[in-house]
C-alpha cells in the first residue's frame, strides 16, 4: 500500500472572536505555527466578531510568514471576517478582497 | 437593535451632578494645595460629563465641557498656572453645568449662559498662540470661505493618526468608521508601513493609520462627533476637497490642493488650541444644532417623570436580602405550626410571633437604612460658599467640617440643605468678625466655623458654631420688648431671651444691623426645621463666639410613638417628646388668670391643655382622680397634656394629613393602628402654640 503525501502545512483556528480580548492569545498560538516553518491556513470560518487589533496581528503574521518564504491561506473565512476587513480597509493586505 | 437611550438619563444627570460636586470640591482643594492629582480628579470628573453629554445627544453639555477640558489639560500638563483666575472660571462653569443640567433635566431650554463662558475659555486658551495664528485664522476663514463656494462637489478627506494606545482605551476604528459609512460612501485606505515585524508587535496596541475618503454632505460637526471620543488620542485632520480634485484638474484649480494644505495645517493648529474656530463652527452649524435642541427637548419631556433615584451601598442590599429570607423561613415555620397546631404548642407560636415581630422590626430598619444618605452631601456645598462669601466680604475663615459620614433621611436632608446654608451665611456674615476686630480682641486672625453633625438618640444633631462676636442677649431682649415680642414685666430666662431671634416679627434687616446680626430669615430657618419634625436651639457667649444646635429625627417616616388614650380616642405622641407622666390626684395645679390650669413642675409651671376641649370630642375623660397629666416638650416649651391612659408604645409609619385632608396646628399627620383605627400624631410645637394663642385670647377677654 502506497500512502499519498500530503503537502505539509499547519492551520490555526482563529475562533469566534478575532478581537482585541483574544489578540495575546491567538499571538502565541501563531507564534507555535511560526515555529513550525510551514506554509498556514487560517481557518475563518467561526469568525464573528473582528477588529483592528486582530486583524492587524494577522496582517503582521502573514508578512512574517512571506518572509520565511511560506505562504498563508485563507479557509471559509467568514462574511463578518471579510467585511470588518474591508471597513478598515485592510481586506487587500490580508488577501480577503 | 435601537437602544431607548432616554432610560439612561435619570443615572447621567445624577453621575454628572455628583462629579459636579467632585470637580467643586477637588478645585476648592487646589486653591489652597495645587496638586497634579486634585487637577486629574477634576480632569476626569469632566471627561466623564464630556463623554455621557456626547452619548446622549447633549451638545451644548459636551461642547462646553470641551474646552473645560482643554483648559484642564493644560494645567496637567504643567502648561498653565494654576490661579485665583482660572480657578474661578472653573468655578464658575461647574455653576453654569450644573444649572445647564437641571434645566435639561426638566425639561427647560438649555439657556446660553454657557456660551459666554465658552468665548472666555476659548479666550483664555487662544491667548498664548494668538499672536502667532492670528494672520492664518484671517487666511483660513477666507480659505473656508472660498472651499464653501463649490461645497455640493466636495468630499472629505479625513486623515486619522491614532496613537498607539487607542485600542486599549477601548476606542475602536472600526466602529468609529462604520459610523461614517452611515452619512455615505467610505472609501477606507489603511496604511500598514508602521506595523512592527511580528516578534516585536504588542497585539494590543496601533500601529495603523488611515486615510478615508467619504462621499456625503453632512457637516464637519458631524464628521468631528464620530472622533469626539478619541481627539485627545489621535491625530485628525478632516478637510473637504472638490470631488474631480485627483488627477484631471485644469491649470485653474491647481491652487486648490496648495490651499487645502495650508487650510489643514491651519487646522490642525486651531484644533489643538480651539480656538476661535469652534465660534465659526458654532455659527455654521446653526440649523443642526437647533433640529437636535428640538430633538433633545422632546426626550427630555419624556423623561420629566421620572421619579428621583437614589444609590444603595451594596452592602445594604444584602442585609435586606438576608433578612427576607428569615422572614421567610418564620413564616413558613408559623404556617407549618397552623396546619398541626394543638394547645401543647402554643410556647412554640408565641416566640415564633415574637421572631417574626423581630424580624419585621428589622426589616422595616433596614429599609429605612436604604434611604439614609451621608450627611456629607448637604456640608460639601458649604465649602464653596463658605469661600466666596468669605472673600466677599474680606474675611479670613476656616471651615471644620466633622462627622461627614453620619447618615439622615434623604427626604430630611434635601429639606435641610436650605436652612443649614443660611445658619452658615449668618455666621459668616454677622458671627466671625473682620480680621482687624479680631485681633483687636486677641483673637486668631482667621476665624473658625465649625460643622458637625452626630447621632443622638433617634434624632441627628448638627451643630453650626462659629468662634465669632456672639449675640448679646441685652440687646435682643430690649428689641424684642420694641416689638412687642416680650411683655416687660417677664422674666424671660435668657435661652429663650436668644430664641427670640427667630421670632417671625425679629426678623427685619433694621433690627439685624442693630443687634450682632443675626436674625435675617432665622424664622425660616426655625420653620423649616420645625416642619420637618426637628428644632433649633441657640447657645451664644459674648466674644466667644454662637453654637446653633439642629435636631432632626432621623426620618419622615416612622416615628416611634406613645399610643396615648384620650376620651375614647387614641392619640399618638412622639415618644422623644413625653418627659414625665403624673397621676392626676397627685399633680399639684393651679389655675392662673384667664381660668388657665397650670402645673408645678419643679419652679416651673406649665400650662395643661385638655385635649378633650382642643379636639371637641363628645365623651367625657375618666374622673380626675384616675387620669393623668402628659408632660411634653417642644422646641424648649413644655406643656401638660390631660390624658386618660398611657398606651403601648409603638413605632408608627407616618401619613402626611395634609396631603389627604389638610393641614392641622397641633396635629403632624396620622397613621394606621394595629387595628386598623386611623389615629392622629400630635404635634407638641403646635399644641403649645394653640395653648398659648388660647391663652391670649382668654387673657383679652378677661381684661
Amino acid at each position: 500500500m502506497t500512502l499519498k503525501k500530503t503537502p505539509k502545512k499547519t492551520t490555526v483556528s482563529l475562533g469566534t472572536a478575532l478581537d482585541i480580548v483574544n489578540a495575546s492569545s491567538l499571538k502565541v498560538r501563531l507564534e507555535n505555527a511560526l515555529a513550525k516553518n510551514l506554509p498556514v491556513t487560517l481557518v475563518g470560518d467561526k469568525v464573528e466578531r473582528a477588529d483592528t487589533a486582530g486583524l492587524q496581528l494577522i496582517y503582521s503574521f502573514i508578512k512574517k510568514v512571506e518572509q520565511q518564504g511560506c505562504e498563508v491561506t485563507w479557509q471559509k473565512p467568514s462574511d463578518n471576517l471579510i467585511q470588518s476587513s474591508e471597513v478598515l480597509g485592510m481586506s487587500e493586505q490580508l488577501s480577503l478582497a | 437593535m435601537e437602544i431607548d437611550l432616554s432610560q439612561f438619563h435619570q443615572v447621567f444627570y445624577e453621575e454628572s451632578f455628583e462629579g459636579l460636586d467632585t470637580m467643586e470640591q477637588e478645585l476648592l482643594n487646589l486653591e489652597e494645595d495645587s496638586d497634579r492629582e486634585n487637577i486629574n480628579t477634576i480632569f476626569r470628573a469632566a471627561h466623564s460629563i464630556k463623554g455621557g453629554s456626547a452619548t446622549f445627544g447633549f451638545k451644548e453639555v459636551a461642547d462646553f465641557t470641551h474646552v473645560m477640558e482643554t483648559l484642564l489639560d493644560e494645567m496637567r500638563e504643567g502648561l498653565r498656572p494654576v490661579t485665583k483666575e482660572v480657578v474661578d472660571l472653573l468655578l464658575k462653569s461647574v455653576d453654569c453645568l450644573r444649572g445647564m443640567l437641571f434645566r435639561m433635566r426638566d425639561g427647560e431650554d438649555v439657556g446660553d449662559e454657557h456660551v459666554e463662558l465658552i468665548n472666555y475659555f476659548n479666550e483664555l486658551l487662544a491667548n498664548e498662540i494668538e499672536d502667532a495664528s492670528q494672520q492664518e485664522n484671517v487666511f483660513e476663514q477666507s480659505v473656508q470661505e472660498s472651499l464653501k463656494d463649490n461645497c455640493e462637489d466636495k468630499v472629505w478627506k479625513i486623515e486619522f493618526k491614532p496613537k498607539s494606545y487607542i485600542l486599549e482605551t477601548g476606542n475602536e476604528p472600526l466602529r468609529m468608521f462604520r459610523e461614517l459609512k452611515g452619512f455615505g460612501h467610505l472609501e477606507v485606505d489603511a496604511h500598514l508601513d508602521n506595523v512592527p515585524c511580528f516578534d516585536e508587535l504588542k497585539a494590543e496596541s496601533c500601529h495603523i493609520w488611515w486615510s478615508l475618503t467619504l462621499d456625503s454632505e453632512i457637516d464637519e460637526a458631524a464628521v468631528k462627533e464620530v472622533f469626539e471620543w478619541v481627539e485627545d488620542d489621535c491625530e485628525l485632520n478632516i478637510d473637504q476637497v472638490p470631488r474631480s480634485n485627483d488627477k484631471n484638474v485644469d491649470k485653474d484649480q491647481l491652487e486648490q490642493p496648495q490651499m487645502e494644505e495650508i487650510s489643514e495645517d491651519i487646522k490642525q493648529i486651531s484644533s489643538e488650541t480651539s480656538g476661535q474656530k469652534a465660534d465659526q463652527e458654532e455659527k455654521k452649524q446653526t440649523p443642526l444644532v437647533e433640529l437636535k435642541n428640538k430633538k433633545e427637548k422632546s426626550e427630555v419631556g419624556t423623561n420629566t417623570a421620572s421619579t428621583a433615584s437614589i444609590r444603595v451601598g451594596i452592602e445594604k442590599v444584602d442585609t435586606l436580602i438576608d433578612l427576607v429570607g428569615e422572614l421567610v423561613i418564620t413564616q413558613s415555620m408559623l404556617s407549618e405550626l397552623g396546619e398541626n397546631f394543638d394547645m401543647s404548642k402554643l410556647t412554640q407560636l408565641v416566640s415564633g410571633l415574637s421572631e417574626l415581630e423581630q424580624n419585621t422590626r428589622e426589616l422595616q430598619e433596614s429599609v429605612m437604612r436604604i434611604r439614609m444618605l451621608p450627611i456629607g452631601f448637604v456640608f460639601n456645598r458649604l465649602p464653596r460658599m463658605v469661600r466666596d462669601l468669605s472673600s466677599q466680604l474680606g474675611k479670613k475663615v476656616q471651615l471644620d467640617i466633622k462627622g461627614e459620614s453620619t447618615e439622615l433621611d434623604k427626604t430630611v436632608m434635601e429639606q435641610i440643605g436650605d436652612p443649614l446654608t443660611h445658619l452658615v451665611r449668618n455666621a459668616l456674615d454677622h458671627g466671625i468678625e473682620s480680621a482687624e476686630e479680631r485681633i483687636s480682641a486677641d483673637k486668631p486672625e482667621e476665624g473658625t466655623l465649625t460643622l458637625n453633625a452626630f447621632h443622638q438618640g433617634g434624632n441627628i444633631v448638627i451643630e453650626v458654631s462659629d468662634d465669632g462676636k456672639g449675640i448679646d442677649p441685652d440687646v435682643i431682649y430690649k428689641k424684642a420688648i420694641e416689638k412687642g415680642l416680650i411683655n416687660d414685666s417677664f422674666d424671660t430666662p435668657p435661652e429663650q431671651v436668644l430664641s427670640l431671634i427667630m421670632e417671625p416679627g425679629f426678623s427685619t434687616a433694621e433690627v439685624v444691623s442693630d443687634v450682632s446680626g443675626r436674625g435675617v430669615g432665622m424664622d425660616v430657618v426655625k420653620r423649616n426645621i420645625n416642619n420637618l419634625g426637628g428644632s433649633v436651639e441657640i447657645e451664644s457667649e459674648l466674644g466667644k463666639g454662637t453654637t446653633f444646635t439642629i435636631r432632626l429625627p432621623l426620618t419622615l417616616a416612622i416615628l416611634d410613638g406613645q399610643l396615648i388614650k384620650v376620651a375614647n380616642e387614641t392619640y399618638v405622641l412622639p415618644l422623644v417628646s413625653i418627659i414625665e407622666s403624673v397621676p392626676l390626684n397627685m399633680a399639684e395645679i393651679s389655675r392662673i388668670a384667664g381660668d388657665m390650669k397650670v402645673y408645678k413642675l419643679h419652679d416651673d409651671y406649665i400650662p395643661i391643655i385638655d385635649l378633650k376641649s382642643e379636639f371637641e370630642i363628645q365623651q367625657d375623660l375618666s374622673s380626675s382622680s384616675e387620669g393623668l397629666l402628659a408632660i411634653v416638650e417642644g422646641e424648649n416649651r413644655k406643656i401638660a397634656l390631660r390624658i386618660d391612659e398611657l398606651l403601648g408604645q409603638q413605632q408608627v409609619v407616618i401619613k402626611s394629613l395634609e396631603t389627604h385632608y389638610k393641614s392641622l396646628q397641633g396635629v403632624s399627620g396620622a397613621t394606621i393602628l394595629g387595628d386598623g383605627r386611623v389615629s392622629l400624631i400630635l404635634d407638641v410645637v403646635g399644641l403649645a402654640k394653640r395653648a398659648s394663642e388660647g391663652a391670649n385670647r382668654r387673657n383679652n377677654k378677661v381684661a
